[in-house]
Order: structure tokens, then sequence, then C-alpha cells
């Protein structure tokens, strides 16, 4: 298919430079500490480079422009999972390994590693665990809808399994989503796992609105963007249903639907796990 | 098309005459503007209600909203327009509503014989920490849907 943006056909040289997006619990320590320097790097840009303007396309500032509820629900996180990945790697130095991780909630232990303590050993604070929620005009903020927040928090409920529809989404249910057969059916199921897991994590993961600013929305939407990718392998040509290929994802410009079908031609991959070598000489 | 508005609802439906491999809960017209919420589905337990667990043998599964969370525009701006006017190419209105579906095969297989009607209760449910800090409004009058069906598969 078409490279994403249509400038950068897939070749066999990018490929041997896509990104691996890892599970959080497989990030060395290393990749840990690169990913919370670019996260706090882009806490430091108030401009359109910036953490609070990515958090912000997803819901407040106006205008609101994430897509539930539809067929676009998964390319248009798709599209904007790239464009806030493009900005992590923008704000670290070329050639540092960072992107983002995903957040297996199915093993159902609860908040990630990394992302639950509220401060390093260094005493400072951890940009994984919390984040301001900034750049949102006080006006937007009305007494009828969600109360305004200075700071992303969390206020998950029970870990582990045997908590029914009170846990995470469980191994089990994963699968039955994942056995699917239709576009349409899968990602109706696989956007209601994901509201469960945004209800589940609480506070502001729980409404649209301001729910992007926590740090673990990437991670769980990473998790949701590897279903998908996953259940694309096994189901090639699935397309997107009704939804046309040359839709285009506001407001990502260089993207529309059909371009985010095919994620190496955005960059990345998502492995169980990698092994690489040069032949020696 | 009546709009069901109460929490929670009860609707009656009939199971198939014949034999299915899978059936599913249908709703459509699902309101999302207001809090976060799961529904949880109950057959033939009409006094079902946010205490009820959810190991309750009428307990046949849930869906959940992710919700829009009150309007933070003007007046007027988080009302979907009636009809979309022809030649009007915008993505569609964040609060159009939306439709859910909640497999019940086996649920509803061990629950209801063939060709017998049967209650399904919704009972909206938020977490109480997720409540307590929102507005009474985002959190009345919750469940909002167009309407209800089931849809079995041979």
């Amino acid at each position: 298919m078409a490279a994403a943006g249509g400038s950068q056909p897939l070749s066999k040289t990018n490929l041997a430079v896509l990104r691996y997006r890892k599970s959080v619990t497989s990030l060395t320590a290393d990749e840990v500490s690169s990913l919370r320097t670019a996260i706090t790097s882009m806490l430091g840009l108030s401009d359109d480079r910036g953490y609070a303007y990515w958090a912000g396309i997803h819901g407040l500032p106006l205008p609101i422009s994430c897509t539930h509820g539809s067929a676009l629900f998964l390319p248009w996180h798709r599209a904007y999972l790239y464009y806030f990945e493009q900005y992590l790697l923008d704000v670290m130095p070329a050639g540092t390994p960072v992107s983002l991780p995903w957040w297996d909630w199915s093993s159902q232990a609860g908040i990630p590693p990394g992302y639950d303590e509220e401060s390093l050993p260094d005493g400072a604070p951890n940009p994984l665990a919390s984040a301001p929620v900034s750049g949102i005009p006080d006006a937007q903020f009305t007494e009828e809808n969600v109360p305004r927040v200075d700071q992303t928090f969390r206020q998950p409920g029970p870990a582990g399994p045997g908590h029914g529809s009170g846990g995470l989404p469980s191994a089990r249910e994963v699968s039955a989503v994942m056995a699917l057969e239709d576009f349409d059916d899968f990602t109706i199921q696989l956007e209601d796992l994901h509201n469960r897991v945004h209800v589940w994590v609480g506070g502001t993961m729980t409404e649209i609105p301001v729910a992007a600013f926590d740090p673990v929305f990437w991670a769980h939407h990473t998790m949701i963007d590897r279903l998908w990718a996953i259940w694309q392998q096994a189901h090639p040509g699935a397309g997107t249903g009704s939804v046309p290929l040359d839709f285009p994802l506001g407001p990502f410009p260089t993207l529309n639907v059909g371009q985010t079908l095919n994620i190496n031609a955005l960059g990345y991959q998502y492995a169980a796990a990698t092994s690489s070598a040069a032949p020696s000489r | 098309m009546a709009t069901f508005v109460s929490n929670p609802i009860t609707v009656t439906l009939t199971a198939p005459d014949e034999s299915y491999r899978r059936a599913d809960l249908e709703f459509h017209g699902v309101d999302h503007s207001k809090a976060s919420f799961e529904g949880r589905l109950f057959i033939n337990n009409p006094g079902a209600g946010p205490e009820t667990p959810t190991d309750h043998e009428s307990y046949v599964g849930s869906f959940w909203v992710f919700g829009h969370g009150g309007c933070a525009g003007g007046e007027g701006h988080c009302e979907p327009p009636a009809e979309r006017r022809p030649f009007d190419f915008r993505a569609e209105h964040q609060l159009t509503r939306v439709s859910k579906w909640v497999m019940v095969t086996e649920k509803l297989r061990s629950l209801v014989g063939q060709g017998q009607s049967f209650s399904v209760r919704i009972v909206p449910y938020v977490r109480p920490e997720n409540a307590g800090p929102l507005p009474a409004s985002l959190v009345t009058d919750l469940l909002q849907f167009d309407q209800v069906a089931l849809l079995t598969y041979q």
C-alpha cells in the first residue's frame, strides 16, 4: 500500500529502522528513563509540540477531536498515537530508542510498573504517574461538565482476577473479541473493553475531556492499537468496515483512514520479542 | 422513535423459536453526553439495581460508555443536529448517539427457553469514586437510548 504521507515509500531500507513498541513490562531501565525524559521534555513545551497541546486534542480545550462509537475509533486513535510519538521522538537526541509502550491490562495486575510510583528514587515527580492539566480556558469548565482539575489523578478499581465487571478485562475476554471476524463487530467490542479500562483507572481517565492528560492514557491506547494490529494480521484485507479509506482524520493533515491500515508504513511494529545481530566480520 | 429516559430501564423481548449459535443484545441511540458508566444487563430480574452483584445468575453482561463529561461550550453546542444537511461533509457531531451490543449467547440459552418472552433490566452503574466529584447533572438520567433488540444468528 502507499506509504503514510505519501513521501516515504516502504522499502527494505526503512523496514530495518522500524520502531518496536514494547510492553511496559519489557522496557529496560534505560528505555523507561528515555520515555520519562521525553515526556518531561514535552511537558516543558507550551507550544504545539508540547504535551498539553497533544493531550488537549483528544478533549479540552475545544474542539474535542477524538472519535468514539464509530468505525473511525481505531484509525483516529492510531493516527493520534502516531503524531504524539513523532513529537516524543522530536524532543530526544536522534537515535534514542524511544517509542510508546503498551500496557497489557488483561494481565489484570493493575496500573503498570513505572507508571504508579509518585516519585522517582531521586525524589523528582514521576512524569508517567501524573501530569498537569493545562491549556484549557476557564470558560470551558462550566458548572455542568467535569470539574476543573490541575493535575491528573487516578482512582483505580480492584486489581487481580475475580472482580467480574468491576475488574480489568481478562485475557479470556480479549480472546473472545480477537476471535470476531467482522471489523464492525470487532471495533465495537474492542472499544467497549477500552471504555471499561478508562472507567477502571478512574479519576482523570474516566471522562473524555481530560483523559488524555493522564500519561497512562498513551500506554492504554497503544495496547488497543496493538490488539487491532494483531487482529489485522489474522484478517488481512479486513479494512475498516463502512468507512471510506480516503476519509481524512482531522486534525492530522497527512493521514487518512487508509494510511493507518499498515503500521509498518507508519514506521513501527509490535513484537512479542526481538533478537537481532550483525554478522561478525 | 421514543427515547427511554430512566434509571434503570426494563424492556421485554422474545427469544427466537429456532436454535441459534450467537445472540446479541443490541442498544441503539445510546446517549454518551454525561458521565462514563457501565450498563449492567440482567435477564428476568426486574428488581435488579446498582447493588445487585454481577455474579448473580440473572447477570448476562455489560457495556461501557466513555462519557463526554457534559458540555464545555455555549448553549446548543452539544446538541447534535436533528438531521444532516445535504453537502455537509463535516465529521459527525461529537454527541451523535452510538450503538452497543453485548454477546449473551450462553446466558440467554440457560435462562430463557425458545420462544419465551423475557425481561432485560439495564442498570447504569457509576463507580462511586468516579461519581463523587461530578455535578449531579452528569450522573442523573444517565441511561438513555432509542431502541433495544435481540439479534440471533444461526
